[in-house]
């Protein structure tokens, strides 16, 4: 740190252009101290990475997968790993490496949609509860009780054959569990915010509330919820794979990694290959976002502390 | 001239234990460019009184007027115009700064709030001004919090404070969290930009005689209520109220050959359901039959004033 | 190094801390936190520890009873209590025979040393029936007479009443009479007073200076108000960034300081100096103790500095009686 200037003897015509371009070369980054931090938890890197393939896996799956995904060979059914199937081929000989790498597609559209979705709900209402209180608080807070109270699946199943099939009944209906907890969340930090007394500071220098609440309370509500984000990433994926193993949401021929795991229980005992490798890409996938998601608590929480 | 004045404020809380009547009746007033000190212990309502004053919370009852104006029931908008004129710094400096806002943000909000300057430059310029009045550099400014000393959050807090050029600052405990040293560095800085910006203060804190170094006047707080108030050098040398000259006994002084007397037995009562009286009546060595029933008015002359049956009828 | 023992007719040293260094192990680096402190309390005494952030007055008092971080070092150096020396004592002789029996201590919060769960009473006579006689009956009484000698209104009450049902002020004079009732011959009192009411402080106060004549007290009070150091301590020693400047029975230590940090120190007291106008500072800042300041710590600050501070760290000299100084250039000092 700096020493104390001590310049209030007589501060006069401190060349402030000179003072001003020093500051220019000063730089000192927030994010450079949580990166520092965060590159120290090998298991959070480990998560990154996986995140990382994952994205570059569905971006560039065209050119990455060795065949089309929902290439019918009914004369290369279940079979183990080969030269042309490395992981093997799915119940209607379609290449289970092709089907993998298109499957990352729909499990990041999904998780990223769920998140985004039972985030944005989540997060605005927890604001909202945490800064008004009082009743508003009181109802806010109940309604998420009762969704909490709600077995995740059960309502989910039952929102899906509501909605009908298809991708986005799922993500619906996952995102109205998911949200609680960002709401959850959110409103806990608000309220411990709430006791600082910059939140006063900035009412005494006459922000508005809209204004309290945006530059003081969601800035620093943000690294919780970019946390709780990267967990329930994995969640949903959880929720929508089952969904999916169940039957329920995107339908066939897209590959989707819970069907996935479907179609290979069907015969497992013949040929494993199938239902292993899917199910370890949703484990690997979940552990990643995980190790990312705690690492990322851990590197920004001292940061707040103070220095 | 008053630059803030109180008439028989009071600020309630409802709690599970009954309420807490923090602020019970007071009146004072802050004249143009004084150092108003108020001391008290814990429990007396001190804090409570300057955050009611600048309408941090809303009022029980009682009147705030500001230059002149009431204000006491002035809606949210035109009391937001009014946060240019009065401001506040608090004990904590750690609490009192976002930690996601750098010093630049910090002091850039009240300006573009109060549509204070024109330009960028002129901005900046002001920022790097008033930080130089602190003791501070111009490269502090893209500095956040946590990177910053506790007597340099401090002194952000107070540029903050002034950016606005405030009539009127309340100082609630602006030092108590600070080493000594700190302490009288930011002192001296305050009294330098209270000549320089033409600001009056309310200096509010429980060390004694910080505040006699400090305060023009002085206001003693007992349980909600001002018991004492006056020129500080008179209060020092003369204390009239019992409490006052008990309390005053009771500091330490940095002398091995002045000892302290421990006058006051037992502790302040809670501010939950005071007693009808006067507050001070259990304790008190002075007491007479109406301090029971009775709970005395401020009352005085010559800017001097105290709230005792037994001495106060000795003023008017 | 200096020995800062007895002379013939003088009080005996009852905790003699010497030459001691220690150092914290952190992520950003060695935090060098004790670089040779030299203390010594006597029998009878009430010995002042004052100094501001990072001075290292909290750490000696840990590291007197052993109660350090995992990441602290001792580099060197004794703490010597009755003869033997505290630092190569095993754990459980510690815990045993020295906390809380021979030596005492209470800190700031007595809230967090007192147990929530049992009453005050029942906390101090299990200490007695540990440390002193088997019989509740017997041990229950000498807390009561403990808790009347702390002066508090009704000894019989407070026996009853849980910790969080009681003051701040009262919580801390039950743990004196904690102390008292497992007659531990040394007290070390880090900050007990800073957040009691100023009333409230001058009770306890009071206490410990009738303690202190009628008992024969010691104790290692460590503060960073100078006004309460001036209140009740016979003798004041002044820490700067783990270093000690300045050791002085307490009139002389405020009438003739020799140190330039201890005088900047004393003029920054509000109560020396009547008006803001008067008050002096010491310019500059604490160090951060991860690259301290080379040779004398206070060197970068220090108006009389020259080269020779910067290289060598002056030792602690007696200058008069009683009265030891670390400083190259005492005798230019005013």
């Amino acid at each position: 740190m700096d020493e104390d200037g001590d310049s209030y003897f007589g501060t006069g015509d401190v060349d402030i252009k000179q003072e001003l371009k020093d500051l220019k070369e000063k730089e000192t980054s927030q994010m450079e101290l949580v990166w520092l931090r965060f590159k120290r938890n090998k298991l959070a890197l480990f998560g990154t990475g996986v995140l990382l393939v994952l994205i570059i896996t569905a971006i560039f799956a065209p050119f990455i997968a060795p065949h089309d995904p929902l290439d019918i060979n009914t004369a290369r059914q279940r079979e183990g790993p080969s030269w042309e199937h490395p992981l093997g081929t799915d119940q209607l000989g379609r290449d289970t490496l092709s089907r993998l790498i298109y499957g990352t597609r729909v499990a990041l559209f999904i998780g990223i949609l769920i998140v985004a979705i039972s985030g944005g709900i989540g997060v605005t209402l927890g604001l909202i509860a945490g800064t008004a209180g009082g009743w508003v608080d009181e109802v806010i807070m109940r309604v998420v009780d009762t969704f909490m109270a709600f077995p995740v699946l059960v309502f989910a199943a039952g929102m899906s054959v509501a909605l009908g099939t298809g991708l986005y009944p799922v993500i619906i209906a996952v995102g109205l569990i998911i949200w609680t907890r960002f709401a959850r969340v959110t409103r806990g930090d608000v309220l411990a915010i709430k006791q600082e007394k910059y939140i006063e500071g900035a009412k005494a220098i006459g922000e508005s509330r809209l204004s309290i609440i945006t530059k003081y309370f969601f800035p620093n509500v943000l690294p919780s919820i970019v946390v709780v984000a990267t967990i329930q990433m994995p969640s949903a994926l959880l929720f929508s794979a089952t969904l999916n193993f169940l039957g329920l949401g995107a339908q066939r021929p897209t590959p989707v990694w819970g069907q996935m795991v479907n179609a290979g229980a069907d015969f497992m005992q013949f040929n494993p290959w199938l239902v292993t490798v899917s199910g370890m890409a949703i484990v690997i996938t979940v552990l990643g976002f995980n190790f990312m998601g705690d690492g990322l608590r851990d590197a920004l929480d001292p940061m707040r502390g103070g220095g | 001239m008053n630059i803030v004045e109180t008439k028989n404020l009071k600020k309630f809380f409802e709690s599970k234990k009954g309420t807490v009547k923090a602020v019970n009746g007071v009146s004072l007033n802050v004249i143009k460019g004084e150092v108003l000190g108020i001391v008290g212990e814990s429990g007396c309502g001190k804090t409570t009184l300057g955050r009611t004053i600048l309408k941090l919370i809303h009022p029980t009852s009682g009147k705030i007027f500001f230059d002149g104006t009431d204000i006491t029931d002035l809606d949210g908008k035109n009391m937001r115009k009014l946060r240019k004129k009065m401001n506040v710094v608090f004990q904590d400096p750690v609490s009192s700064l976002n930690p996601q806002m750098t010093v630049y943000d910090h002091l850039n909000r009240p300006l573009e709030i109060h549509n204070m300057v024109d330009s960028e430059d002129e901005k900046i310029r002001r920022m790097v001004d008033i930080l130089n009045t602190m003791g501070l550099k111009a490269e502090h400014l893209i500095r956040y919090p946590h990177e910053l000393s506790g007597g340099q959050k401090q002194r952000v807090c107070i540029a903050r404070a002034l950016c606005l050029e405030p009539d009127f600052l309340v100082l609630d405990e602006p030092t108590s969290a600070l080493d000594v040293s700190v302490q009288s560095k930011i002192l001296k800085l305050l009294d330098r930009a209270k000549e320089k910006f033409d600001v009056s203060y309310m200096f509010i804190s429980h060390n004694i005689n910080l505040v006699r170094a400090i305060s023009d006047r002085l206001g003693v707080m007992y349980l909600g209520k001002l018991v004492e108030v006056g020129k500080t050098g008179d209060i020092f040398e003369n204390p009239k109220h019992p409490y006052t000259k008990a309390l005053f006994k009771s500091v330490p002084q940095p002398d091995p050959d002045k000892k302290v007397e421990a006058p006051l037995t037992g502790q302040v009562p809670s501010p939950v359901n005071p007693p009808e009286g006067c507050a001070f009546e259990p304790r008190c060595p002075y007491k007479e039959t109406i301090c029971e029933r009775e709970s005395p008015d401020l009352i005085g002359s010559y800017g001097r004033k105290i709230a005792c049956h037994v001495f106060g009828k000795r003023e008017s | 190094m200096v020995d800062i023992t007895n002379e013939v007719g003088r009080k005996r040293p009852l905790l003699e801390i010497k030459d001691l260094k220690l150092d914290f192990l952190t992520e950003e680096g060695t935090v060098k936190a004790l670089d040779n402190v030299n203390i010594t309390v006597k029998k009878g005494e009430i010995h002042g520890l004052i100094g501001e952030t990072g001075c290292g007055k909290s750490v000696t008092s840990l590291t007197t009873l052993g109660l350090l971080d995992d990441n602290a070092r001792i580099r060197g150096g004794e703490v010597i209590y009755k003869g033997k020396d505290l630092l190569k004592m095993d754990e459980n002789t510690l815990r045993q025979k020295v906390r809380g029996n021979e030596i005492s201590m209470i800190f700031q919060n007595p809230s967090t040393s007192l147990n929530p769960v049992y009453t005050a009473g029942e906390q101090i006579r299990e200490s007695v029936v540990i440390y002193q006689s088997d019989d509740k009956k017997e041990a229950q009484k000498l807390v009561l007479d403990e808790l009347d000698r702390v002066k508090l209104p009704d000894p019989e009450d407070v026996y009853d009443k849980y910790p969080h049902e009681l003051s701040g002020g009262m919580q801390q004079r039950v743990m004196i009479a904690m102390m008292l009732a497992c007659d531990s011959n040394l007290l070390i009192a880090d900050e007990p007073t800073t957040a009691l009411d100023v009333s409230i402080q001058a009770q306890f106060l009071k206490v410990l200076q009738e303690l202190k004549e009628s008992e024969g007290l010691s104790i290692l009070y460590i503060t960073h108000d100078m006004a309460v150091i001036s209140e009740i301590c016979d003798v004041v020693t002044v820490m700067y960034g783990g270093q000690i400047a300045e050791t002085a029975d307490v009139s002389d230590l405020f009438n003739t300081p020799k140190h330039p940090y201890t005088i900047g120190l004393i003029h920054s007291v509000p109560g020396v100096k009547e008006s803001i106008e008067e008050f002096e500072t010491i310019p500059g800042t604490v160090p951060r103790l991860i690259n301290p300041p080379s040779g004398c710590r206070f060197h970068p600050r220090c108006e009389y500095a020259r080269e020779i501070c910067k290289k060598e760290k002056p030792n602690l000299e007696e200058i008069e009686k009683n009265h030891y100084v670390a400083c190259h250039f005492w005798e230019e000092v005013e």
